[in-house]
């Protein structure tokens, strides 16, 4: 099973840690701001990669990514292992299947930030930072970002590029395995 | 034989250059040779006018320091790999979140391998951004992942963990035996759950040697077949572990509940003595209790106990043979392996006992309880056709190269038994000497039976024929495949 490729970490209890749920959700969230209808993307690639078992439907996945403390309908429901890998398996395929257009967005980005040009002047990159912004600020609950100090529109783009270089990472050929085992840095014991 | 590859992206050149180990290769037989020798290494970069290069000590850096700024990169927490080692060739530091600077040192042993003389003091640095820097990264990556250039390096993924306290360290090192792999990175956690249960330890001549001399020298204690109860009470229990110190120095003390009485059962049943089944016995046994035994580092001394065992391996009764153990068998899991003689409804069963030692250094140890009467040999149906025996022993061969990619770092030979069935598939395995046990992980053995068993408890009595194998894995990469002799 394509889940056997992520070693489980020596973390106590069954349930992933905080940072682990955050993050997910939020390379997730990245997806949704680079292509319209990632959410459906999600739940037809739990299908394709024979996940259906563990993201049923998009009930359960909403409820899993919920388990996100940020999220304006944080659940106090665990994301198991088994999940989280799920989740981060059908990351990757996505990041994948976008990689042009992610390395694209990363190099106009850099160039523009030597030019100094505002990233809004390209399409594709403003595109992409304004529905980062307006999913995040939709789904978040603004108390718990502003702790993360996540307060100013400038801020929530330096997420989304980094987001979008992290995405990046996940196309290679051992990324699925690094973003995996950097979900879990800090947290084992 | 010289060889060259090639790892090639955008931003991004990796040439290797080196030599093929002859012996190996005539050995291999190989379309495509293994180049097990480096000679030279050159890094080409977009941005950067000239190859950086460099041999082995340039290459190894470079492909550590790569992997761990990597993780560095998505994990946002800093690798001490990175900083910690200003003696590396080859460091990489964040300047901004879209700027990485790359710095190479010249290596130490050089000797003219930099094209540019003038370069030899002064490190060469190059700042890349993250698209550059990935493709630096998965050039290195689409090496680790090429198991015939420099096998030995591997890709080893761990996450850091911060709160690091001397206390779980000694518990995780306890708890697990044996050594870890071969690190790239300088990894402090271990993947508990990557690390499956060992198969079996093959029980120590040192215990059956005691179990034998104490058979002839105390020959009331020796009933071994006889169907005559073994242990009546408990005070004839000592003077058959007399030979041991632990019991020796220990005053006689009933043991009663919470242990199963053995005794009463051992009264009415059969003994198992056939060597070959309690060789399969003593495996199973060791794999049901040692993933059950958690908190390892807690016993202040060895516990010892003697253990009733039906012949479908299930534990149906224990007696500890001191005070101390008895005292503390809530430190093991004797009592919820127990096999609840509720849903049990065979009669006149026969049992096998075992002698099960949880030492304070955390090993488990089992063994027969007398030892074993003749050299066991494996149970079960065999592949017998030597045509096909010649085709699986070649089969086995190449699966296991392939996928034994890391360098050894064990200094003695390690030897297993390992079965397979008429397609090739592993069936079992089984380490033969010390050393196989302490350092199974670092073979690729445990993954492949993981892959198709979805565990590392031994898989399900066999009813298929299987052919068997000696496997030996040298200190120095060599792999050995023969048929099996037996048991020496």
């Amino acid at each position: 099973m394509i889940l056997d490729t992520l070693p489980d970490p020596a973390i106590a209890g069954q349930g992933c840690p905080r940072k682990t749920r955050l993050q997910i959700d939020l390379m997730l969230l990245a997806i949704e701001a680079l292509e319209l209808g990632g959410s459906e993307a999600i739940l037809a690639f739990a299908e394709e990669l024979d996940l259906k078992g563990i993201i049923k439907n998009r009930v359960n996945l909403w409820r899993m990514r919920s388990s996100n403390p940020l999220r304006r309908a944080h659940i106090r429901r665990p994301l198991s292992i088994l999940e989280a890998k799920a989740l981060v398996v059908i990351a990757c395929y996505l990041a994948r299947r976008l990689t042009v257009a992610i390395r694209q967005m990363l190099t106009i980005y850099q160039q523009m930030c030597e030019k100094q040009i505002p990233l809004e002047q390209n399409l594709r990159l403003g595109n992409y930072l304004e529905r980062f912004r307006t999913h995040f600020k939709s789904r978040m609950n603004s108390r718990r970002f502003g702790a993360l100090a996540l307060t100013s529109d400038e801020k929530l783009d330096d997420l989304a590029l980094e987001l979008l270089g992290k995405l990046l990472f996940c196309t290679g050929t051992s990324g699925m395995q690094r973003f995996w085992i950097s979900l879990f840095d800090g947290e084992v014991e | 034989m010289n060889i060259q590859r090639k790892y090639s992206l955008p931003n991004c050149t990796l040439l290797l250059e080196g030599l093929s180990d002859i012996t190996r290769a005539a050995q291999m037989q190989e379309l495509r040779p293994e180049l097990s020798i480096l000679v030279n290494a050159e890094c080409y970069l977009s941005g950067y006018n000239q190859p950086i290069s460099g041999g082995r000590e340039f290459f190894e850096s470079l492909v550590r320091s790569v992997s761990s700024y990597a993780q560095e990169f998505l994990g946002n927490i800093t690798h001490e790999q990175v900083h910690n080692h200003d003696s590396d060739l080859v460091q990489l530091h964040k300047i901004r979140s879209n700027q990485h600077r790359l710095i190479v040192h010249t290596e130490r042993t050089e000797t003219g391998l930099s094209n540019n003389p003038q370069e030899n003091n002064q490190p060469i640095q190059v700042d890349l951004n993250t698209v550059q820097l990935f493709d630096l990264v998965e050039a290195v990556d689409q090496f680790f992942a090429d198991t015939q250039t420099l096998p030995e390096l591997s890709l080893e993924l761990q996450p850091i963990h911060t709160q690091s306290s001397g206390a779980n360290q000694v518990l995780v090192r306890q708890a697990l035996p044996a050594t870890i792999g071969v690190s790239s990175l300088a990894a402090v956690a271990f993947a508990v759950s990557l690390i499956p249960s060992p198969q079996v330890r093959p029980p120590e001549p040192k215990s059956a040697e005691t179990q034998s001399n104490n058979v002839t020298s105390n020959p009331t204690t020796a009933p071994l077949a006889s169907p005559t109860p073994l242990v009546k009470e408990a005070a004839t229990i000592i003077p058959t572990s007399g030979a041991t110190p632990e019991a020796a120095n220990t005053p006689v003390v009933d043991t009663t509940p919470p242990t199963k009485d053995l005794a009463t059962i051992l009264d009415q049943v059969p003994e198992i003595t056939d060597a070959s089944q309690l060789r399969a016995l003593n495996r199973q046994v060791y794999n049901l209790i040692h993933p059950a035994w958690n908190n390892r580092s807690k016993l202040k001394q060895n516990l010892i106990y003697r253990v009733g065992v039906a012949a479908d391996g299930s534990i149906i009764g224990y007696k500890a043979i001191n005070r101390e153990s008895n005292d503390q068998i809530e430190q093991t899991p004797l009592p919820n392996l127990l096999y609840s003689p509720a849903k049990r409804r065979i009669a006149n069963e026969p049992i096998a006992q075992f002698r099960v030692v949880f030492t304070e250094r955390g090993v488990l140890e089992v063994s027969p309880w007398l030892g074993y009467t003749k050299t066991p040999s494996v149970i079960g149906e065999k592949i017998t056709n030597p045509q096909a025996l010649r085709d699986l022993k070649q089969k086995l061969y190449s699966t296991i190269r392939q996928s034994w990619s890391v360098t050894p770092s064990f200094k003695k030979d390690l030897k297993y038994r390992v079965a397979i069935n008429k397609d090739g598939v592993i069936a079992d395995y089984e380490p033969l000497n010390q050393i196989a046990f302490d350092n199974f992980r670092e073979t690729p053995l445990p993954q492949m039976f993981n892959a198709i068993y979805g565990s590392n408890v031994a898989a399900p009595n066999n009813k298929e024929a299987l052919a068997h194998f000696e496997v030996i894995f040298q200190p120095n990469g060599q792999l050995k495949v023969s048929p099996w002799q037996g048991y020496h």
